[in-house]
């Protein structure tokens, strides 16, 4: 029997919804600042409504819920209010987006945030050079919050007791805790932000001011936006050429060291930076990259080679570098246009790149995708199989991974790789079979909806304002699903079932 | 467990650029291979 949800159930996720989207609102005043550095008048009428928006949104959830004194959170509060939460950041953060007059409508501009916060990188925007750099900023700063998480944001600014919070980082496909506090592990977070954010600024700033020649202004800012987005694994660039407009293989290598900081294990961070140096060779996940990475560069590197889509050495080496490794780290930042991905790449580097954006890089960071330490934890079991069935079988077979600690490879972990796995390829799928309905051929429509359940963000072109309305929404439910990996958002269905249909 | 301390998380970054060159370096090797070899 399914059993309704009670008025303090509501009241609690009220409660934690209306602190996470007040916090969510505060981080609205950056964008008024940078509109006052650059002396625009509009943008900051535009982000003065969003913020007295989500302030009053914030606020109203929290007086009505009127919570009595110290209320503990269950798991299933805490996944609600997650999943409702991103769905809640979307609709507000659209709000500056649509009134800047950019996005032909309000599901534009959601779609928009939705891309930004889930780090995904695909793009609605019309006439993004002329776009004011308050907007502009704003959807790099949505890559920056999603990327580190919507709800370390407001642990970090709102809360100051761990229970509460615990079960609410979990359910933003957060499984490991770095340090035994849930609000010092937010902090951690944030400190490795800091440290590359100053860092990959001053390289991405440099890099744009002497190899490209932008004015230091324009360089700050680039390098500003580009970092956002490369180190949450994002896509989003200030302007509409995406990387293209660079013209410099120094500034594109520039980004590619932001995206590698971006797609290591915030675990793996800590580990390397107390001085562990020796887990980035046994890690699970270093050693399942290292082997994805290079069979993605063979895929790549032999599909180009035989589309002979580049007859010279640099060009085919530099574009198929940096798409492999923007695919695999699920960042989708785009050195070649987009319809010439499928039109002259040829169907094996496709095929490269599709595995790349599927497989995603590690958990417990920016990026989206399967994880690999999932598919670790598979290829592990499989060959643990394959050994047991080579085996007397009275042998006992056991598999040893190293993923900061020495564990030892049971059912359960690998029923849940295996599961959350095949949810991933059922969303790239369905997301599939959603571009066909609307008319596309099947590879462009594999190629968008992988790019936008994995949250990468490469496009093949698919993805343009006049594309059909339902297929916009299907693409914003696959960016929200793909972002939170599933659990938190089907516990929100589950509940919003109960509540209609509990005794 | 070790704490963190400024050298520690510099000498951390370092490693970290190391790897990112390593993998470059890797990947770059791999294109070039694959350029030079296939008809």
């Amino acid at each position: 029997m399914i059993l309704r949800p009670q008025a303090l159930d509501l009241r609690l996720i009220a409660h934690f919804l209306g602190k996470i989207v007040l916090a969510f609102g505060l981080t609205m005043a950056l964008p008024i600042g940078v509109a006052v550095v650059f002396g625009e008048q509009v943008p900051v009428i535009d982000f003065a409504v969003g913020l007295l928006a989500s302030v009053c949104v914030g606020l109203a959830l929290i007086v009505a819920a009127r919570l009595p004194g110290k209320t503990d959170m269950e798991w299933a509060h805490g996944m609600v209010v997650v999943a409702a939460a991103w769905v809640g950041c979307m609709f507000l953060g659209a709000v500056p987006l649509v009134l800047s007059g950019h996005w032909g409508s309000y599901l534009d501009a959601c779609f928009e945030a939705m891309s930004g916060l889930a780090t995904t990188g695909l793009v609605l925007v019309k006439d993004l050079d002329h776009l004011s750099h308050a907007a502009n900023f704003w959807r790099h700063l949505l890559m920056f919050l999603g990327g580190q998480g919507v709800i370390v944001v407001a642990i970090s600014l709102l809360f100051r007791h761990s229970p509460g919070a615990f079960p609410l980082y979990v359910g933003e496909a957060r499984e490991e805790k770095i340090l035994p506090n849930v609000i010092e592990t937010a902090k951690f977070i944030w400190l490795v932000s800091f440290v590359y954010f100053v860092l990959g600024t001053a390289l991405l700033s440099a890099a744009g001011r002497f190899a490209v020649g932008l004015p230091w202004k324009d360089a700050v800012f680039h390098g500003v936006c580009f970092f956002m987005a490369g180190f949450d694994t994002g896509g989003f660039a200030p302007q509409s050429q995406n990387i293209i407009f660079y013209q410099s293989g120094v500034f594109e290598m520039a980004t590619i060291v932001v995206m590698v900081w971006g797609a290591i294990n915030f675990n793996l961070h800590y580990a390397i930076w107390t001085g562990r140096r020796a887990e980035m060779r046994r890690d699970i996940e270093v050693r399942t990259f290292a082997a994805t990475m290079t069979l993605v560069a063979v895929l790549v590197a032999l599909g180009l080679a035989q589309s002979q889509a580049y007859s010279g050495a640099w060009g085919f080496v530099r574009r198929g570098v940096y798409q492999a490794v923007s695919a695999h780290t699920g960042t989708g930042f785009q050195s070649v246009y987009a319809p010439e991905l499928l039109a002259s790449w040829g169907p094996l580097a496709v095929v490269g790149l599709l595995f790349a954006m599927g497989l995603g890089a590690s958990a417990c960071s920016t990026t989206g995708g399967m994880k690999l330490l999932r598919v670790g934890i598979i290829a592990k079991a499989l060959r643990e199989d394959v050994k047991r069935s080579l085996s007397p079988e009275s042998a006992l077979v056991t598999t040893r991974l190293r993923h900061l600690r020495d564990t030892f490879l049971d059912d359960r972990m690998v029923r849940s790789a295996a599961l959350i796995v095949l949810a991933y390829i059922i969303l790239y799928l369905a997301g599939a079979a959603a571009g066909c309905f609307f008319g596309y051929d099947f590879v462009s429509a594999l190629f968008e909806s992988t790019s936008a359940a994995a949250n990468v963000g490469l496009s093949c072109g698919l993805t343009d304002p006049l594309m059909p309305a339902g297929l916009k929404v299907v693409y914003i439910v696959q960016m929200w699903l793909g972002r939170l990996e599933f659990v938190s958002a089907f516990v929100l269905i589950g509940f919003l079932w109960s509540f209609l249909r509990g005794k | 467990m070790k704490s963190l301390r400024v050298g520690r998380i510099a000498a951390g970054i370092l490693f970290e650029a190391a790897f990112t060159a390593a993998l470059f370096l890797v990947l770059t090797c791999v294109f070039i291979v694959v350029f030079f070899v296939t008809p």
